[in-house]
């Protein structure tokens, strides 16, 4: 049986494809992937999230694409489709019961989108191609942001790096 | 129906995540972990180019 966090991605996917959403993922569902296994945002029982985050280009054709995406799959928009898309500002967040899935115009510490997106792992999610931040632009991240979970995130990074070298 | 929310300042993002997930109950906090973990288990690495740190193990 599907979780509930698989299958809402897996309707998601296809939506960003057909309308051709430009995203990276990011967060710790990259920190994941690059080999430290945690859990999102999880990090104490006070601060307990569950979110996956996407990093998507911040144009205003690809945020115009990401609405039409999030209209075909019934999600609604209506109180924000009118307002000014503003790259540097503009988040979005879907707010899924046990887990959110959130849209980010900005990361802490990458400037450049396109650069980024070149750097990238190329994962699978099922059928879908998806693409990762690289290790190098997700420690780059997270030295930019620097809290406590950053600086655990940096240090088993680069010990699981550490680890495949040896 | 999912009401997407759109927010302006990242700093709302964590405000917005601690007001909804601190109503999730203990069975449901550990749902969602497992969730999540099941999510992780299904991203499969295709390529790892020099700057990356490799697929996960």
């Amino acid at each position: 049986m599907l979780s509930e966090f698989r299958e809402a991605l897996l309707k998601i996917l296809p939506a960003l494809e057909m309308h051709e959403v430009d995203f990276i993922v990011i967060g710790g569902a990259a920190v994941n992937i690059h080999g430290h296994p945690r859990i999102s945002g999880a990090y104490t029982e006070a601060k307990f999230a569950v979110d996956l985050d996407f990093w998507f280009n911040p144009t205003i054709s690809n945020y115009h694409n990401l609405l039409k995406a999030l209209r075909e799959l019934g999600i609604d928009i209506m109180s924000f489709e009118e307002r000014v898309f503003d790259p540097k500002k503009t988040f979005i967040k879907l707010p899924y019961e046990s887990f959110h899935i959130d849209f980010l115009s900005q990361v802490s510490g990458l400037d450049n989108y396109r650069d980024c997106k070149k750097n990238c792992l190329v994962a699978r999610f099922d059928d879908h191609e998806i693409k990762i931040l690289s290790y190098d632009d997700l420690l780059k991240s997270k030295m930019a942001v620097s809290r406590q979970i950053d600086k655990d995130d940096i240090e088993e990074l680069k010990k699981k790096k550490g680890q495949r070298k040896s | 129906m999912i009401k997407a929310i759109l927010y302006t300042n990242i700093s709302e993002k964590k405000v917005i995540e601690s007001k909804m997930f601190s109503k999730l109950s203990p069975p449901k906090r550990r749902k969602a972990i497992e969730d999540w973990k099941d999510l992780i288990s299904h991203f499969v690495i295709q390529n790892s180019s020099s700057k990356a740190g490799g697929p996960a193990s």
